[in-house]
């Protein structure tokens, strides 16, 4: 350990006793990182602002199971499975489900949902804009904002009144057979920007009779606790063998598309690594020519291949360091440049009025892009340390004692 | 007749392009004893010593050190040598530029893993003896070629080698200086009793070695 600290205050003497060389060698690897880092910001950026578009418009702790076709068996939802979903941990909440189509007798065409009560809410949290929910094994029924509108509109139909469904079927010779079923309708929903809208909503009991569908329900809806627990409950739900889809399922595919997008641009931008590592190759063999006969003198005094190497490649790391921490700052500072810019470019295209929308950044630099920034510095830093130091460590000591300048 | 530390037998050394350089060399070097080495310029001096120094490989022949035969193709073994049993004081005084004087003396002591402690203390008790108490935070381009030598001299000292060899070590400096160090060497000699092996073509070194080996085109006269 002291001797590691040994070799790391040799080599650091070493390095700064050619200081311009070492600053243009520093800022060669520095602007490669900051080239890198401004760039993936940017991606960053995008990324975090499409995603928070997302969350903001949908509902990304809501998992949609369904079942899915193995090998061509069907898997069904059965109440097994609810227990199994129940069981996942970070799901909150299951409502199963079962969907059937009704028609009131003026052939108004209604989607209902059955669901227990108790379901409904902890998945749902229902929000009620007239009346109340609906009790469990009851026939009342509560309507989404759109279908209670249309029913008062066309059929006169407000809380409190009975909705009359006409349910047709055909007996064995294949005459249609009518039914009135009545669903007092006990409340009517806020506007939620969901199916649930559209939907008629009451107890599962009350709708089995006129199903058709396998299995005991169509729909299987969790609720997750936290958006960041989805994608492992969503995993957990395919291991079960089920289908799981859902709003986050768009935060994949931005990110899937925004991963494709970064890495082609950072390919690019690192192109001016490799020139930055280049330079560093250029510095340590002049360096290493410049050195030979201390190189060689070291060797004389009990040096290994091994310890010349070392200090050649201490040197590397601390030329990856700093040119890591400068890049790091370059790129933040270049990043902002991207912030300032990019906002009044967006104001002057979209108008003043839009300067609210200008407030947040564009780019993001995360901790984890800094680190990045630096352990790509060093780690090309040091592979661009190998051959000087390797060609350096192969010196023959005699002769560069005695060729050395 | 006194123990021999260092010998050579039927050394030959023929370079690449054909040279040789040594043509069947045999030497004793006496422990505690201080040996030269004196000949022509090209006549094998240098050759011999980086021989010596497990810097250079024989073409055939054989060393001891110690008594132990050299085995030239065990690299990890040279370099042990090197580290443990040579000491080296060069013509040019070969300092690090960018270390002070006391970290130059300490310098060898950084590949052998020695605590920082005892090498602060070894190497300013070197620089010392060799009378630059004073100047150990000096850096090689602050010293005059006679200090820049003493402090070489010191280097050589550190790891307590079994044989401290010199090539021309007063090449590079006026007489009186030259005299200074081959004064201080003889002292050491005599006092701490280390090994000296010195080429030189000081006519003048006078009783201050025990002992002299001249060389001529390869070979011992
Ligand atoms: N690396 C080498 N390649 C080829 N010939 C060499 C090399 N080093 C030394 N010689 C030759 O070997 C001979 C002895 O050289 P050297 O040992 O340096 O003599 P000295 O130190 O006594 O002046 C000289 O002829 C020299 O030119
Ligand atoms: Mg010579």
């Amino acid at each position: 350990m002291g001797q590691t600290l040994d070799f790391a205050r040799i080599s650091g003497r070493q390095i700064l006793r050619r200081r311009a060389r070492l600053i243009l060698t520093i800022l060669g690897i520095a602007v490669g990182v900051a080239a890198v880092v401004a760039i993936v910001s940017l991606g960053e950026g995008i990324r975090a602002h499409s995603i928070e578009m997302i969350s903001e418009q949908s509902d990304l702790t809501l998992i949609e199971v369904t079942g899915d076709v193995r090998d061509g068996a069907i898997i069904p939802l059965t109440t097994a499975k609810v227990a199994a979903l129940r069981g996942i941990t970070h799901v909150r909440g299951t409502a199963p489900v079962i969907t059937v189509d009704l028609a009131t007798p003026h052939q108004t065409y209604i989607g209902a949902v059955g669901i227990g009560w108790d379901d409904f809410s902890t998945v749902f949290t229902p929000d009620f804009s007239k009346g109340r929910g609906y009790s469990e094994n009851s026939d009342t029924a509560v309507l989404g904002s759109e279908i209670a509108e249309s029913l008062r509109k066309y059929e006169g139909i407000r809380v409190g009144d009975d909705l009359t469904i006409r349910i047709r079927e055909y007996d064995a010779s294949g005459a249609p057979v009518d039914t009135e079923v009545v669903f007092p309708v006990a409340g009517s929903l806020r506007p939620r920007g969901d199916m649930f809208d559209t939907l008629l909503v009451t107890d599962s009991t009350h709708l089995e009779e006129w199903r058709e569908g396998y299995g005991v329900y169509d729909t299987i809806y969790l609720r997750v606790d936290a958006p960041e627990h989805v994608f492992a409950v969503a995993d957990a739900v395919r291991g079960l063998g089920l289908q799981a889809q859902g709003p986050f399922e768009e935060i994949k595919a931005v990110n899937r598309l925004m991963d494709a997008v970064i890495i082609i641009l950072s390919f690019f931008t690192g192109i001016s690594l490799i020139v930055g590592a280049m330079m560093i190759i250029n510095t340590m063999m002049v360096s290493v020519y410049e050195r030979t006969r201390e190189i060689g003198i070291t060797m004389a005094l009990g040096a290994s291949q091994r310890h010349v190497l070392t200090l050649i490649l201490l040197e590397c790391l601390y030329i990856g360091i700093l040119g890591g921490i400068a890049g790091d700052i370059l790129g933040v500072l270049l990043s902002m440049g991207i912030n300032t810019l990019g906002k009044s470019f967006i104001i002057e295209q979209l108008g003043p009025g839009f300067a609210g929308f200008a407030s947040a950044d564009i780019t993001l630099v995360t901790p984890a892009l800094l680190a990045a920034g630096l352990g790509i510095a060093v780690i090309l830093s040091l592979l661009a340390g190998i051959y000087p130091g390797l060609k350096a460590a192969r010196l023959n000591p005699v002769d560069a004692i005695r060729r050395g300048m | 007749m006194a123990e021999t530390i260092l010998e050579t037998v039927r050394l030959v050394r023929t370079y690449a392009g054909g040279v040789q350089a040594l043509k069947g060399v045999s030497i004793q070097v006496p422990k505690s004893k201080c040996t030269a080495i004196i000949g022509k310029s090209g006549s094998g001096k240098s050759t011999l010593m980086n021989i010596l120094g497990c810097l250079d490989a024989p073409t055939s022949g054989e060393v001891f050190i110690r008594g132990v035969p050299v085995d030239y193709t065990d690299t990890a073994r040279l370099i042990d040598l090197r580290r443990n049993e040579i000491g080296f004081v060069f013509q040019q005084f070969n300092l690090i530029p960018h270390l002070s004087a006391q970290e130059n003396v300490e310098y060898p002591l950084l590949f052998s893993y020695r605590p920082e402690k005892e090498r602060k203390d070894h190497a300013s008790a070197l620089l010392a003896r060799v009378g630059l108490e004073h100047r150990g935070s000096h850096y090689p381009g602050e010293l005059s070629g006679g200090e820049q030598q003493r402090v070489a001299i010191a280097r050589a000292l550190i790891s307590e080698p079994a044989v401290v060899l010199a090539d021309e070590p007063t090449g590079n400096l006026d007489s009186r200086t030259s005299d200074d160090i081959l004064d201080l060497i003889h002292e050491i000699n005599r006092k701490e009793g280390t090994t000296f092996l010195i080429v030189t073509h000081d006519a003048d070194l006078g009783d201050r070695v025990d002992h002299q080996i001249t060389l001529h085109d390869g070979g011992v006269i």
